[in-house]
């Protein structure tokens, strides 16, 4: 081959691979590309339906890839929106909602919804059909819906002759000083509660004694309410009693304090279901609703949900679409819902769960549904969650001043949120 | 020829030697100027930015991030962090590296195996290292804990103290930072010339009088070099936080500054706030390593 057939030959390579299919469409399939977290059975499940949609579907092929944690998840999204690249619908945790949606790198899919090939709402719990609603779109739909559950040791209750999981929340710190198990010499053999590292389950707690740490649209916010402070300061002291517990995340966090029996109880959702029920701990754990407060029984869901993204072409998201669809039906949901613990959380979903919600877990699980209030407001805010945070650790950890620290907490949330809100 | 050098431009003379240079040069110039050059400009100029990694347009924002970095307690945490752990791991590190380094010199049965003991450390994955340490600090199952109850004492709980966790950091560093070091502190005692020790000890000179003016003048070079290289190495500490405790309890008490970076503009979309994190830790690095070059022309002896 001389000089110049080189260059003819690879000037027709190409042509050749431009004008070849780019793999969005060819012969009338539609390829979408469907970015997902959660390892185990929650990742199984969804990789099941994918197959299941791809075998109804045979115009719009689905490609189910695994991405890491929720925030690795989030990471990868954000250098695959500068590269304008990336899939098309995502799996979303409920912290990168607002950010991702007010940077445009979300689609509205109120449009969708609303349409024709749009879906039927009316069975899902109110707030869990606004929870993806920022500035007037919807850009995030529920689907691996958790409730927060508490998981005890029935042994550890026995012992200390406690009938049932606590009702109310000063039941509950009365239940976590109780017990509490010490050895001869006062070192805590057994601690009545290991704390998660998170601040999740105090929304729960907080909103149910009728606190509250923001509204939706950040106009007051409030991590200094006196409920706060009332809670923090209960928590602060069962810690200084050695009755609670706050285990670092690399050593095995609160579940491991749970599994390794030096806690009775974690404030937990759902999804440590495989890891407590899964194998034989050598005891066994009961599972109940969290506690109602003074103010009733409210619950704070977690989990991911499905979004799509913006460098999704147009030619391609009708097929995105019927995908999201797809995975939110109620069959779908219902099977997610068997496979790993998460709620069915839609009327129709549970309907067709069947006989699986008779289960007593399942049963505990999905009475929470009626109290759930998807309000996703602290999660969605780094300035609100990170200076919430830090001053839940600086309490427990730290033993600091839990009004002193609240306040100031409540100020750098303040002054965080009008930088978030662009009023820097 | 004489004549046509006399009116041509120097580029046009010897064409030949430029289209070689330029073929040399050129593809390790375009890569850096790629994956080095541009990164540090688009950061800078990201730093006078409020750009949030996902719109795909920023807002000039002046010197905003600057003011309020200087303003921002978080910044001189993360700092002060990565100044104690640096320190730590490059002089902590550096002394008992050179310590093992005369022990693994001593002629032994199996000197070679405890000499591949030694390094291990170092080949191993930071993240593997740090999973080990978290096994090894835990409180109710870690050999430490045995240890502190057959003393009869309640050891302290590195990983869950706001005061003591940056330390488990530590701990992996300086680890790890012996095992490199020790290598090449030993390269260094076996090139030492044994004509000055035996003239030394001829002279009455001690072992530590032998220490002093003769084996750590000659062994500057490499404790200049590591210094510099741990340094680098020490600053830019992430796997380890990220293993070990992400930055808490109560954040930021042990994270590092190049972590403390990632959670402003991956975990909060600050991408123009961490860029100034990053035009800042930029220029205080290069002031320290000039600081070291510095120090280096008046103390290092390279034996002329």
């Amino acid at each position: 081959m001389n000089k110049r057939q080189f260059v003819g030959f690879c000037l027709a390579l190409l042509c050749v691979a431009s004008c070849g299919d780019s793999g969005d469409t060819a012969g009338g399939v539609t390829s979408i590309t469907y970015w997902r977290t959660l390892a185990g059975a929650s990742g199984e499940a969804q990789d099941e339906l994918v197959r299941r949609h791809n075998e109804s579907t045979p115009t719009i092929q689905v490609t189910s890839e695994y991405q890491g944690t929720y925030s690795d998840l989030a990471t990868k999204l954000v250098a695959a929106t500068a590269a304008r690249s990336g899939p098309d619908v995502t799996q979303l945790g409920t912290f990168e909602i607002r950010q991702f949606a007010r940077s445009g790198a979300l689609v509205d899919l109120r449009s969708y919804l609303d349409g024709e090939d749009g879906i039927d709402r009316t069975d899902w719990p109110a707030t869990m059909a606004q929870a993806g609603e920022i500035d007037g779109g919807i850009y995030w739909l529920p689907f691996n819906v958790s409730v927060p559950v508490l998981y005890f040791n029935e042994q550890a209750f026995a012992d200390a002759r406690i009938d049932g999981a606590p009702k109310t929340w000063d039941a509950f710190f009365a239940a976590v000083r109780a017990l509490t198990v010490r050895e001869p010499d006062g070192t805590v053999r057994r601690h009545g509660l290991a704390l998660w590292n998170i601040t999740w389950p105090l929304f729960s707690m907080i909103w149910s004694e009728g606190g509250e740490l923001t509204t939706r649209d950040y106009a007051t916010i409030t991590l200094n309410d006196p409920v706060v402070v009332r809670l923090l300061s209960e928590l602060q002291e069962l810690v200084r009693e050695g009755a609670v517990v706050l285990p670092d995340r690399a050593s095995g966090g609160h579940r491991g304090a749970f599994l390794n029996q030096r806690a009775a109880m974690i404030l937990d959702s759902q999804d440590a279901f495989g890891e407590i029920f899964g194998a034989d701990h050598g005891f066994t754990a009961g599972l109940a609703v969290y506690p109602s407060g003074s103010a009733g029984t409210v619950y704070a869901p977690g989990g991911g949900g499905l979004a799509m993204l913006a460098t999704c072409p147009e030619s391609k998201r009708a097929a995105a679409w019927s995908f999201i669809r797809f995975m939110l039906a109620p069959e779908q949901i219902a099977y997610y819902a068997k496979q790993t613990g998460y709620a069915a959380y839609s009327g129709r979903a549970q309907a067709a769960a069947g006989a699986t919600l008779a289960e007593p877990r399942y049963a505990v699980i999905h009475s929470a549904l009626p109290n759930i209030r998807a309000d996703f407001s602290v999660n969605m805010s780094p300035a609100i969650r990170n200076a919430f945070n830090e001053a839940y650790q600086k309490i427990l950890v730290d033993g600091a001043s839990v009004q002193e620290t609240l306040d100031a907490a409540d100020a750098k949330a303040e002054s965080g949120i009008q930088r978030e809100l662009g009023g820097r | 020829m004489k004549a046509r050098t006399k009116t041509s431009p120097f580029w046009r003379r010897d064409r030949r030697e430029w289209a070689t240079f330029l073929a040399f040069v050129a593809p390790n110039a375009l890569l850096f100027g790629a994956f080095t050059f541009w990164p540090i400009l688009y950061s800078v100029w990201l730093s006078f930015t409020d750009w949030d990694l996902l719109r795909p347009t920023n807002r000039f924002v002046g010197l905003a991030n600057y003011i309020e970095l200087f303003y921002d307690s978080g910044f001189w945490r993360v700092l002060f962090n990565t100044a104690v752990y640096t320190i730590s791991v490059v002089v902590l590190g550096q002394i008992l590296a050179f310590l093992l380094a005369i022990l693994l010199n001593v002629p032994l049965r199996g000197q070679r195996l405890f000499r591949t003991i030694a390094f291990l450390p170092h080949v191993t994955m930071t993240a593997a290292a740090a999973l080990v340490w978290v096994l090894l600090l835990h409180p109710q199952y870690g050999p430490l804990s045995a240890l502190y109850a057959y003393a009869g004492i309640a050891g302290p709980n590195l990983l869950v103290s706001s005061t003591l966790a940056l330390f488990a950091v530590i701990l992996v560093g300086v680890w790890k930072e012996t095992a490199f070091a020790s290598l090449l502190f030993l390269a260094g005692l076996q090139n030492l010339p044994r004509d000055c020790y035996e003239a030394a000890s001829i002279e009455g000179a001690g072992p530590i009088a032998r220490l002093r003016h003769l084996t750590l003048p000659l062994m500057t070079p490499t404790i200049f070099f590591l210094a510099v290289t741990g340094f680098i190495q020490a600053t830019k500490a992430f796997d380890a936080v990220a293993i070990m405790t992400e930055g808490g309890p109560v954040y930021p008490s042990s994270s590092m500054y190049v972590y403390h970076l990632y959670v402003l503009a991956f975990r909060e979309y600050r991408a123009g706030f961490a860029s100034a994190f990053a035009v800042v830790f930029f220029l205080i690095s290069v002031g320290v390593i000039i600081a070291q070059f510095r120090y280096a022309a008046r103390r290092v002896h390279y034996g002329e």
